[in-house]
């Protein structure tokens, strides 16, 4: 029930208990309430006729960076506006952080307001498109509502953090130099076998020691190729590893998978990424600066969902042929040491770089006897699976939250995997 | 300015409607009266969004029901003027609370104040010229007024709530 009605009723009643019991100073006491009905009449908005012109100071920015919205709006109408309420609709997970999203104004025909406000927000993408107007006279009888629509979108994307390097080694290789050893002897650093001398190569390149044991044959040494090769990220948005209660750790492998991405396309790598939670979003793969920014942009929209299992994930190997360089960024749950053998079987190497949530849970739960224990019991199951997972040749790396992801990746993804170099297949 | 009006037509409302009851000695309405100003103001310090409606609601009825008792007509209809204005005033002080720092409040304030003038004063008015001017009407006109504000008050709800 609105005010109107309400006066109306109060209004209506005192002239009929008025007319009714023939008593005038009641019907004289109507006369205010139908004189302020009569004015929210007369002075009445038409219609509104608003056009809005929405900038953002920027389209995509990083978590906890701020975007400044700012808004023109004006009256096309002929009549003046003279009490309009502007709310630009701002999605959940932004917040305001300088200036207002909303405006009390008067409009005069052709006149304009102009208004600037701040936000930041969680990693997503938002869409603000959208102003609600709402126009009443000055009574607060009579409003009209109409919501218009602009263009705006913001990306709100995953800190990226700058890793020197991500040591990989799968056995295919593209044809492209890069920085990943391609068991191939020719131009590098390293050394790798040696040869005959052949016309053209260099002179420095002559293994003098072993040309001295046979002299009739001159020996030159050859280097291993480094050359870029396909990555696969996949990421693992499923709830059932990721969240804990209210809490989430699906934003740390988020900020990790940003950053391997971005290390590995840096390093000139073939970089995809398939995303397996709420919806399964591929990126296709690709190169560069793009592709990051690709890679950024699918990043910033995903979110966790109710997918149980690896069962049913599926590498297409037009995109990733066998022994490409497959990275899993998963919490990891109980049984998903099935599906990665299987992956691991098909020739893939398989790097897993898998958030501790052990450790991460246990943050959020009072300290008790019981609790240790419990904790105790599931980090025993957790190494078993890890141990499992080690066991079949899987390069795992387990990252405690509490430490910063560039430390983790300096001190277990820069230096190639010595035990199980060369021996892979 | 809203919210210093606010409060002062609440507690004149109130209290001259009240008065009107206590120099005719109902003293026990009067302190009803009493007690419902004290709840109308700490209802709107509070921001229960119901109260405004229900002191209009019971000043006119007090008001209304004043005439019946034969008090003073001044009063009454003052004080049901200054009803309708708090009732107004909490409604307009709840949307500038939606305005943001660099918005024209006074400028807003300004023109409200001046439109509410436009049905006080015409309000306050006819009700001063009705006290003094009486005219007799017979019963089939009384019908026709009847039916006339029935479908006056009809159109003109229809047409706000439109």
């Amino acid at each position: 029930m609105n005010r109107t009605f309400y006066a109306a009723f109060l209004a209506c009643l005192l002239v009929l208990i008025g007319l009714v019991t023939l008593h005038a100073p009641l019907l004289i006491l109507a006369v205010p309430i139908c004189l302020y009905l009569l004015l929210g009449i007369l002075f009445s908005p038409a219609g509104i006729q608003i056009e809005v012109d929405r900038k953002l100071s920027a389209g995509r920015v990083l978590v906890g960076e701020r975007v400044l919205i700012t808004l023109k709006v004006t009256n096309q109408g002929s009549r003046t506006l003279e009490e309009v309420l502007l709310e630009d609709l701002v999605p959940p997970g932004l917040e305001m952080i300088e200036g207002s999203c909303h405006r009390l104004v008067r409009l005069p025909a052709g006149g304009s307001v102009t208004w600037t406000y701040a936000l930041r927000g969680r990693r997503g993408s938002y869409s603000l498109g959208r102003l609600r107007v709402t126009a009443r006279e000055q009574l607060g009888l009579v409003s009209i509502q109409q919501t218009v629509n602009t263009a705006g979108q913001l990306f709100i994307v995953p800190p990226v953090l700058r890793l020197r390097r991500v040591a990989i080694q799968p056995r295919r290789t593209r044809v492209y130099s890069g920085s990943i050893p391609a068991r191939q002897g020719g131009p590098g650093i390293e050394f790798f076998d040696v040869r005959e001398y052949q016309t053209g190569d260099p002179p420095r390149w002559i293994n003098w020691h072993l040309t001295a044991r046979h002299p009739s044959t001159v020996y030159a040494n050859q280097f291993e190729q480094e050359r870029v090769a396909d990555v696969g990220l996949i990421l693992d948005g499923r709830r059932i590893a990721n969240d804990f209660g209210g809490r989430t750790i699906f934003e740390h492998s988020v900020l990790a998978t940003a950053s391997l991405a971005d290390a590995f396309l840096n390093a000139g790598n073939r970089v995809g990424m398939f995303f397996y939670g709420k919806q399964i979003v591929w990126t296709l793969p690709g190169y560069g600066r793009m592709q990051v920014e690709r890679i950024l942009h699918d990043l910033s929209r995903l979110e966790p969902g109710d997918s149980q299992v690896f069962s049913d994930l599926y590498v297409p190997r037009n995109l990733f042929p066998s022994h490409s360089q497959l990275v899993l960024i998963s919490p990891l749950a109980a049984e998903d040491d099935g599906a990665l053998v299987a992956l691991r079987s098909r020739g893939y190497h398989l790097l897993v770089i898998s958030p501790d949530p052990v450790s991460f849970e246990l943050e959020g739960l009072p300290k008790s006897d019981t609790t240790a224990l419990a904790a105790r019991i599931v980090r025993l199951q957790r190494n078993l699976l890890l141990h499992r997972l080690r066991a079949t040749g899987i390069q795992v790396v387990e990252w405690d939250v509490s430490r910063p992801f560039e430390q983790v990746a300096r001190e277990f993804l820069e230096r190639r995997p010595l035990l199980r170099r060369g021996i892979q297949p | 300015m809203t919210t210093f009006l606010l409060f002062g037509s609440t507690l004149f409302s109130v209290g001259l409607v009240a008065g009107g009851y206590s120099l005719a000695g109902f003293s026990l309405l009067a302190l009803l009266l009493g007690a419902l100003g004290v709840i109308w103001i700490v209802g709107l310090i509070r921001g229960w969004k119901w109260i405004p409606l229900v002191g209009l609601l019971s000043v006119y009825g007090f008001a209304a029901a004043g005439f019946f008792l034969g008090l003073s007509g001044v009063l009454m209809f003052v004080g049901a003027l200054l009803g309708l204005s708090a009732w107004d005033l909490s409604d307009f002080s709840a949307r500038l609370k939606l305005a943001a720092e660099e918005d024209d409040v006074p400028s807003l304030e300004r023109r409200h104040m001046l439109r509410l003038m436009l049905v006080l004063l015409p309000g306050a008015a006819l009700v001063a010229v009705s006290l003094i001017v009486h005219i007799r009407i017979s019963f089939e006109w009384m019908v026709v007024l009847i039916l006339v504000a029935v479908w006056g008050f009809g159109r003109m709800v229809a047409q706000l709530l439109h």
